[in-house]
Formats: structure tokens, C-alpha cells, sequence
């Protein structure tokens, strides 16, 4: 496809733009500063051609119309294979998009829609604009930095794609390894946090055992002290009584015995009477013998029933009256002694094994008595003495005041043990808190290293997919620079490069004959770079006007030199110029001023002011 | 391909159904490959998966990108 003429009105700058004539092969030179349309005619043969630029897609086609103008509209005359077409393309204010495609040789109108002319061209020409943009559109606005010249290369090779994203994926998973050994590190960081906690889990149940001995013990010293109190005061209480009930029961016991023995001499008396031999008393008569006899036992009956009354009594009164205040001394007297050995006995010797050995572990001050008071030393005594209310219930409650102030001294000193396992115990219990937030923080970064990890596998696994799948567009590119591009990045680098190559990890190389070995892409100058990526341009668009069987295509540079310095600029244009008898036989070029080393076919001066131009 | 062992995300990808032209070439190429590679010795059909969720996601997401800018 070759451009034979171009007009354009109210398209960006220009009102009027009329190239007509052009040559059909040959270097075109679009010469012109910043502003003066050079891309414009770049812009307007995409527009024209497929109704949007490289910069602005059909959706803003709009935002090509000149300032203030209803229209714009490119007409472009084509030789597609020898034969003429003429293509025209207007967008309004509105948005609407017209296009016509007219044959010039059969005066016959091809198609007359936006959608048809992009039909009928896909047809004539054999590519589309994807291709086209690939292969036969270069600007330099859109490759302004080296990075895009590679970009520029792996989109030709169908693999800008997979090779952004398989250096990003690789990127990521260099950040991630890393991350994974930081995170390691935190990790091994928490492990010998919890190794220098060094918990014993059986010293809380431990602590907890001994607390419980320690409040147990406690809560029996506060309840020894009650029993004393209430007992001291019923001792005193039954103190009295108890004297009177014994003297009581004394009375009875004596009063008992004489009835006893009444009745036995009434008993035997009377036995005596009845049935002794008549000659022991010879002085009573029978009837009077019988009589007194008969009569002296039934008095010893009654001093039997009445001494068994008595007897009766007597053991009520004991059982009843006596026994139960006795019973009650008796427990005052256990509970004397018990605040006795309370009082006498060492704290590591009223408590258990476990209990006394923490105790002696705390190195705490252990007194081996509660109280010195002197009433005490005699507790024993009167605690005796006590159980048959021999003592005075003074010398009890003088005995109870002791042991109080004693139990209450015990109390203390067992508060201050208790508060030491309980200091102990919240300590522990804050380790083990530690611990298990210590693990939860460890298990949590388990579950985010595998994560990353899998990530990591996951990661790999998608550049190695890509690479994979990428391979036979690898092969595809190696083949057609060998085929095509060899001599064009020689003759293009004046012979310092040679073979392009890219590999199956996306990366391109190039062969320096030089350094007689392969360098990175991006090791190479930005403008051998640029220099590499028209070679490959120009080599790509032979190779698609080849496969595409057109005999004359035309190729559009928007300012490929920007960057070479005068050597570099003469050899390019020496190439381009000895290209232009190939397939790519029609060249435009912009540049800010007119290059030298190359005959031109055709310089078109775009204004600096003013927006109309006609050639 | 044998559904037997095939992840849920390789069995329900459609490649017709993928916006970008990179993103349908790399679904055929992985549904074609998964067959080849589910013989081999320690291959994890999961990894796989994830793997190609991966890759496909990013593509259809590189297209908004690009719509974007």
C-alpha cells in the first residue's frame, strides 16, 4: 500500500493540509520544529486509514477535530497492488464517524460505512491495524524511553505481554523471597522467645496446690479463733451449772447408797425373821415372826423401788444435764489445745509436703511461735483441767484472749504466705499468657510462610507456564531476525551488532562483534537500541508486506533519528534509502531539521505558524 | 484431558469466554499442557491451577489497564 495523496481539513492544526504527487518509493522527509504538524500527518493517515491515532482511539476521534470547526476530514489516495482507491474519513462535533472507500478505477463506491471500509480494507490489505501499528507505524511518542524499544520488540515477537508479566511475577517473587526471610527470621525470633520463657506447666498447678493448702490453713485459723470465742463463752456459761448439777448428782449418788443399804438390812431382816431357826428367837411367836418378817420385806421393797428411782434419776441427770456439758469441755479443751499447737508449731510443719517445701524455697520469715504471750505456756494445764470444769472460766478466757491474738498473728503471717503464691501465681499465669500469644503469633506466621511459600511455588510454576507457552513465539522471532533482520542490525550499527536473539526468558540479546559475545539489550547505548529496534522495524514490515504478497508498502517513522548523533543518523538513512527498492519501497520520516547523508524523494516543510500546507 | 484429578478453575475455563487475545492463547496452551504434565512424578494439579488463575488474571487485568490508560 502506498499513499499517493493526502488531504486533510480541520484535522488538529490544520485547516487545509494538500500532499498530492507523492512518489511511490523513496525516503520522505516531513521536516518541521515542535508544533508543526510533522505527527499530524502521521495521525492523519491513521485516522484516515483506520479511524483512530496511535495516540487516541475512535472514541476520542473527536478530539481530533481543529478548535472551533464542525468536521474533520481525511482523504487519502491509496495504490493497493497497482490499483487505485480513494479513502475518505470525517468524525463530527457529535461523535459520528463517516468513511468511504471509493475504487477510482471502476468509479465504484466499495463501501460506504465505518464498519464496511474497515472490512474492505482488512481484505485489500491483508493485515489490520494491529498489525499495521506493529509493523508499519512507528512513533517515537510512544517509544520514548529503551525500555519501550525492547517492549516495542517482544510486541513484534507477540510477547510484550507475558514478558511484562513474567518480569513482574519474577519481580515479585524476588520481593517474596525476601519477605520470606525476614519472615523467617521473625520467626525464629519468636521461637527463642518462647524457648527463654522455659514454662514448666506443672508449676501453676503447683502454686495453685500450695495456695489452696496456705488459704485453706488460713480460713482455719479464723475458724479456730470462733470456736474459742463461742466455747470460752459457754464454758462460762455451763460453769456454774455444771458445779451445781454435780453437787446435784452427788446428793443422789449418797442418798442412792443408803437406800442400798437400807434395803439390804431390811432384805436380810426380814429374810432373818421368816426363815431362821426358831431357837435364834425364842422369845417372838410365830405369827409375830411371820408378821415382822412380811413387813420388813416390804419396806426393803420400797427402799428397792425408791433407791431404783433414785438410781434412775440419777443416771438421767448424768446422761442428760451432766454428760453434754461435759461433752462441750471436752471440745473447748481440744480446741485450747488445737490453738496451742497453732501457736507452738511452725508454719512449714502445719502444711504438706509441697506446700512446706515452696515455703522454705521463698526464704520468707518463718516464726517458730504466734505469740510469747505467758498465758499460753499454761493452756495445756487448764485445757486438763477444762474438761471437768476445774479451771475458772477467767483463767479459759484469759487462756481464749491468748490464743486470739495468737490466731490473729498466724493469720497474718499465712496472709503474707498466701499473697507471696498468689505474687507467684499471676507472675505464672502472665508468663503462660506470653506463651500463648507467643504461639499464636507463631502459628500465625507458620500459616503466612506457608502462604508465601506457596505463593512462591505458585509463582515460579506461572513464569515457567509462560516461558513455556512462549516458546514457539520465541522460536517464530529467532527465526524471522535470522531470516530477515541479520544484515539490517549489521548494516543498521555500521557493523558493531550483529544477531539479535531473543530468549526463552523473554529477555533479548544482541551479538556485539566487538566483544565477539552476546550482550543484554539493555546493556546496549539507547541508541543502538533505537538503531536495533528500526532494523527489526524495517525487517518486520518487509516480512508482513511479504506474507501479505504486497508488492509496494509504505512505512511511516515519526522521528526516528531523535536520538542518534550525525554518524549514526547518515548510516540509518543510508539504510532506509538502499531498503526503499524492497517490498517497504515508500518511507516517511519526521524530523525537526532536515538530515543530511541521504537523497530525499520528497521534503515536505510543515509551517511553523499558520495551519495550512500544500505540496 | 481427565477430569478425575483436574482443579475446579481448569475444569470451568473457557477460553472463548477470556477477553485478551493472550489471555486465550495462554488458557489453550495450559489445558493443553495440563494433560502432558499430570503423569509426571510430583506434579501438584493444584500449584498448576493457581498458577494459570494466576497468569489469567493478570492478562485480563493488564487489557483494563491499558483501557485505563
Amino acid at each position: 500500500m502506498i499513499i499517493k495523496a493526502l488531504a486533510v481539513q480541520d484535522f488538529r492544526k490544520y485547516a487545509n493540509l494538500q500532499l498530492d504527487n507523492l512518489p511511490e518509493r523513496g525516503l520522505l522527509a516531513v521536516v518541521g520544529g515542535n508544533e508543526s504538524g510533522k505527527s499530524t500527518v502521521g495521525d492523519a493517515i491513521l485516522f484516515g486509514l483506520f479511524g483512530s491515532t496511535s495516540q487516541m482511539g475512535a472514541g476520542d476521534a473527536i478530539r481530533l477535530i481543529r478548535w472551533g470547526c464542525p468536521q474533520a476530514t481525511v482523504t487519502l489516495r491509496l495504490l493497493l497492488r497497482g490499483h487505485e482507491y480513494r479513502l475518505t474519513r470525517s468524525v463530527n462535533q457529535q461523535g459520528d464517524v463517516m468513511a468511504t472507500l471509493f475504487s477510482t478505477e471502476e468509479n465504484l463506491t466499495l463501501a460506504d460505512t465505518p464498519d464496511a471500509v474497515a472490512a474492505q480494507l482488512r481484505s485489500l490489505l491483508g493485515y489490520n491495524q494491529k498489525s499495521f501499528g506493529q509493523a508499519f507505524y512507528w512513533s517515537q511518542q510512544s517509544a520514548h524511553s529503551p525500555q519501550e524499544d525492547a517492549d516495542s520488540l517482544l510486541s513484534l515477537a507477540g510477547l510484550k505481554e507475558y514478558a511484562q508479566l513474567s518480569e513482574q511475577l519474577q519481580d515479585e517473587n524476588a520481593a517474596r523471597v525476601s519477605n520470606i526471610a525476614s519472615r523467617e527470621v521473625r520467626r525464629e525470633e519468636t521461637l527463642t522467645g518462647l524457648d527463654t520463657l522455659h514454662i514448666d506447666d506443672a508449676h501453676l498447678p503447683h502454686l495453685e496446690r500450695v495456695s489452696n493448702v496456705l488459704e485453706t490453713r488460713q480460713q482455719h485459723f479464723l475458724q479456730l479463733a470462733q470456736r474459742i470465742d463461742k466455747e470460752t463463752e459457754q464454758y462460762a456459761a455451763n460453769h456454774e451449772p455444771y458445779q451445781a448439777l454435780r453437787e446435784h448428782a452427788s446428793k443422789l449418788g449418797f442418798w442412792t447408797r443408803v437406800g442400798l443399804f437400807l434395803f439390804l438390812l431390811m432384805l436380810l431382816t426380814g429374810l432373818f425373821l421368816l426363815f431362821a431357826p426358831g431357837h435364834l428367837l425364842a422369845g417372838m411367836n410365830g405369827w409375830m415372826r411371820e408378821m415382822l418378817g412380811q413387813a420388813t420385806i416390804r419396806i426393803a421393797v420400797l427402799l428397792a423401788l425408791g433407791g431404783a428411782a433414785l438410781l434412775i434419776y440419777g443416771w438421767y441427770v448424768d446422761m442428760r444435764r451432766i454428760s453434754p456439758l461435759r461433752k462441750q469441755a471436752g471440745h473447748l479443751a481440744n480446741t485450747l489445745l488445737d490453738g496451742f499447737a497453732a501457736n507452738n508449731t511452725p508454719a512449714v510443719e502445719q502444711v504438706d509436703d509441697e506446700a512446706a517445701t515452696y515455703l522454705r524455697e521463698t526464704g520468707l520469715d518463718m516464726p517458730e511461735r504466734s505469740s510469747e504471750h505467758p498465758d499460753i505456756a499454761v493452756i495445756p494445764e487448764w485445757a486438763k483441767e477444762a474438761q471437768g470444769y476445774q479451771t475458772s472460766p477467767q483463767n479459759i478466757q484469759a487462756a481464749a484472749d491468748a490464743l486470739n491474738v495468737s490466731m490473729e498473728s498466724r493469720n497474718r503471717e499465712f496472709g503474707n504466705y498466701l499473697q507471696h503464691v498468689q505474687n507467684a501465681i499471676q507472675t505464672e499465669q502472665g508468663r503462660l499468657t506470653t506463651r500463648e500469644q507467643m504461639q499464636a503469633s507463631l502459628a500465625r506466621q507458620d500459616e503466612e510462610l506457608e502462604q508465601e511459600h506457596h505463593q512462591h511455588i505458585v509463582t515460579e510454576l506461572a513464569v515457567g507456564l509462560l516461558q513455556r507457552n512462549g516458546s514457539n513465539a520465541v522460536s517464530r522471532f529467532n527465526q524471522l531476525v535470522q531470516q530477515r533482520c541479520s544484515e539490517l542490525v549489521e548494516q543498521f550499527t555500521s557493523g558493531h551488532y550483529r544477531q539479535l536473539e531473543l530468549l526463552p526468558d523473554f529477555s533479548l540479546r544482541v551479538f556485539s562483534s566487538e566483544k565477539d559475545d552476546y550482550l543484554d539489550f539493555a546493556e546496549t547505548s539507547t541508541g543502538t537500541q533505537r538503531q536495533i529496534a528500526l532494523a527489526m522495524r524495517v525487517a518486520v514490515a518487509n516480512a508482513l508486506a511479504d506474507s501479505a504478497h504486497i508488492p509496494e508498502q509504505m512505512l511511516f517513522l515519526d522521528e526516528p533519528l531523535a536520538f542518534f548523533d550525525p554518524e549514526r543518523t547518515s548510516n540509518t538513512l543510508k539504510n532506509l534509502e538502499e531498503n526503499a527498492p524492497g517490498a517497504v519501497c515508500q518511507i516517511w520520516l519526521t524530523a525537526q531539521v532536515l538530515p543530511d547523508g541521504a537523497s530525499f524523494a520528497q521534503v515536505i516543510h510543515c509551517p511553523q505558524h499558520g495551519n495550512t500546507l500544500a505540496v | 484431558m481427565s477430569h478425575q484429578s483436574t482443579p475446579d478453575f481448569l475444569q470451568n475455563l473457557r477460553p472463548t469466554e477470556l477477553k485478551t487475545a493472550a489471555a486465550r492463547r495462554f488458557a489453550d496452551f495450559c489445558l493443553q499442557d495440563f494433560d502432558h504434565q499430570a503423569g509426571t512424578e510430583g506434579f501438584d494439579p493444584e500449584a498448576y491451577a493457581d498458577a494459570v488463575k494466576l497468569v489469567v488474571g493478570r492478562l485480563e487485568a493488564l487489557r483494563h489497564k491499558e483501557q485505563a490508560a
